[in-house]
């Protein structure tokens, strides 16, 4: 088979769309090609859509934090490929020490959120190597003494209308009795914006009859702009409580509620374990029955707000794994990953209904997962603030 | 792989299309296939409605943009990917089948020289042919990413328009992106290598009509008048060869030719 001419002649929009399928460190190096490449892969247009290319294939990723005892350094954050196991895990260069981190949030268009020992916050892209220390928050008023402040925690997200990235932080105080919580306060949020690179606090429009903010484990969510929670709350003053979901939404700033599924009477059941997660880009509640039925209920709500389209979904099990609560539980395209703290993953494909065992590493003794989330690479940058198209040339 | 257009049974079931290249070559495709390619569509639609084309007649659609051996590849192309109506499989066959279209794809791409690619995608980019746009795109993708910045260059013929300086800082910053990748001429040698062919001597062939004839012009034995005028002791078949030169001499030593 011939060849006929030197080079075709491609046509702009078909070189770009050959661009957007190449990993994102392909993409720095041929930054070098040309100052008119160099333009192509600074605008924030290509950007969004390398990432929605890679966010659709069927390939996915996970970051870990991973500790291994028969490696130096023994902690590390790798990325690898959830088919492949830690065997094609990449280590990846962090803005710290992995010995100094303590939290990871959900990836966000690419970009992580890190808590550090010393409470200092980062924002990360791992894939282009660059981050962003956050500026302090403001610390707390100076309370009197019967007052007491919790940890704060905190929300990671994204404002698709400004196309800025917001940390949301939520301090909670309650007065003390006889060192017993008597009445827990009004929250204090305050917000960070990238682009401002400031923080402010906003009033919260909701009372303080919500408990339960969100943790620094995996059960919360972030879809379509908004960050959700498992929350409580208080109905009456006789102590009855309702389980809700508590959404936050990073474009109008504001809290909500919304209802979870109707589980039925289990109040019996000891020890349900709930995930959150995402499934086919629709919310989705993963409930646990730890002590009985040992087997996972998937609930999905298909329409997004519309609380009767809670459906049960997915009955997987009864499993014979054990499992406990440090365990790890993600949803991954249409699998769901479970990563116990020995450094097993057991992936449940729904299309196929079989259960796969991963082996992390050789040694399984070796290896202890404490965090993992699911992760797609991105352009975006975060040490020059706000995504903005740099002209050279 | 190219036949001529008469179809001698227009009422025949299995609706083929005639699809003519830019070299003047004739494909006849099935319907199912060459539905895939939107540009033909487009064209058998709008001839369906116009009242001079009758279905099953033999129209012929031109692809002026597109040569006869890169149509070859993509009409082969297109027969393996799974048809729209065809029954829904239940999950083994499924990955039976998804196994097999892989190895076949691998095989497709070795031996594609990565400029084809080119005319590939160009070709299926004119024609509209999503699914070989995909893969072809991604072939593409998967053949530059671990390259070097001077091979894209030149693949894509690109000028460089940074200053010396320029780039130097720019890969000092990033070294970590230009780490692993092989120098473009490496590259080049190694794709040449493995693309080279071996020549096997075949034999003497009997009986082979008809034989070969030797053209008029050329030289074909002893001259029976002086045995000092020498006979070839090969010939290969061929006209018009073009054959290499110094360009010092021109091929034919006229004055004309340098």
């Amino acid at each position: 088979m011939g060849r006929l001419r030197s080079y075709s002649y491609l046509p702009q929009d078909l070189l770009e769309e050959i661009l957007t399928r190449l990993p994102v460190i392909s993409i720095i190096r041929f930054k070098c090609v040309n100052k008119s490449w160099y333009n192509l892969f600074e605008n924030h247009t290509f950007i969004a859509k390398h990432h929605r290319h890679h966010s659709s294939q069927k390939n996915p990723s996970l970051l870990v934090e991973v500790e291994d005892s028969t490696t130096t350094p023994q902690r590390s954050v790798m990325s690898m490929h959830l088919a492949e196991g830690l065997n094609s895990g990449v280590s990846l260069d962090m803005p710290f020490i992995p010995e100094r981190l303590v939290y990871i949030s959900d990836c966000i268009n690419g970009i992580i959120c890190l808590r550090e020992l010393s409470s200092r916050l980062v924002l990360w892209n791992p894939a282009v190597r660059e981050y962003k220390v956050i500026p302090n928050p403001p610390s707390h008023v100076h309370s009197p003494s019967n007052v007491c402040y919790d940890y704060p925690t905190f929300a990671f997200g994204y404002d698709h209308i400004s196309n800025d990235y917001k940390l949301v932080q939520i301090g909670t105080y309650s007065t003390v009795l006889y060192d017993l919580i008597d009445q827990i306060l009004h929250p204090v949020v305050h917000i960070y914006t990238l682009s401002t690179d400031t923080w402010r606090q906003i009033d919260t429009g909701f009372d303080h009859s919500i408990l339960n903010f969100p943790g620094e484990c995996s059960n919360n969510l972030y879809l379509n702009g908004v960050y959700h929670w498992p929350g409580c709350i208080i109905l009456d003053k006789h102590g009855r409580h309702c389980e809700v979901i508590v959404c936050f939404d990073m474009r109008d700033e504001v809290f909500q509620i919304m209802k979870m599924p109707n589980l039925g009477d289990i109040s019996h059941i000891e020890k349900i374990w709930k995930t959150a997660a995402v499934l086919n880009d629709c919310a989705a509640l993963i409930i646990y029955d730890l002590k009985q039925t040992k087997q996972f209920d998937i609930w999905v709500m298909n329409e997004y707000g519309v609380e009767e389209s809670w459906t049960k979904q997915f009955v997987i099990g009864p499993l014979i794994v054990e499992l406990t609560l440090h365990d790890q539980l993600l949803l991954v395209d249409d699998k769901l990953a479970l990563i116990n703290d020995k450094g097993h993953i057991l992936l449940y494909d729904f299309g196929a209904q079989e259960i796969k065992h991963l082996q992390l590493r050789n040694l399984p003794g070796s290896v202890f997962v404490s965090q993992a989330i699911t992760y797609v690479e991105s352009l975006v940058s975060v040490a020059r603030g706000k995504v903005e198209a740099k002209k050279r040339g | 792989m190219s036949n001529t257009s008469e179809n001698p049974n227009p009422s025949s079931s299995s609706a083929k299309m005639t699809l003519k290249t830019s070299d003047n070559e004739l494909f006849e495709v099935e319907e199912a296939v060459a539905m895939k390619f939107c540009t033909v569509k487009q064209y058998f639609e709008d001839e369906k409605d116009s009242d001079v084309a009758a279905r099953g007649s033999t129209t012929v659609i031109p692809l002026p943009n597109v040569h006869s051996a890169v149509l070859t590849m993509l009409i082969s192309y297109g027969k393996k990917l799974p048809q729209s109506n065809a029954v829904a499989d239940n999950h083994e066959e499924e990955e039976t089948k998804k196994k097999e279209r892989k190895k076949y794809e691998q095989g497709l791409l070795k031996n594609l020289m990565p400029g084809e690619l080119l005319d590939l995608i160009s070709a299926a980019n004119y024609l509209d042919f999503k699914e070989g746009l995909e893969f072809f795109n991604q072939a593409l993708a998967d053949h530059i990413q671990n390259k070097s910045v001077e091979y894209v260059r030149k693949f894509f013929g690109i000028k460089n328009d940074y200053e010396p300086h320029e780039e130097e800082k720019y890969r000092e910053e990033y070294a970590w992106a230009f780490e692993g990748i092989e120098c473009w001429l490496i590259g080049e040698l190694k794709q040449f290598m493995a693309k080279t062919k071996t020549l096997d001597i075949a034999g003497t062939l009997l009986g082979i009509k008809p034989a070969l004839i030797v053209a008029s012009f050329s030289v074909r034995g002893l001259n029976s008048l002086d045995s000092n005028i020498l006979k070839p002791e090969m010939i290969a078949p061929g006209e018009n060869i073009l054959a290499a030169w110094i360009n010092a001499i021109g091929p034919t030593g006229l004055d004309s030719n340098t």
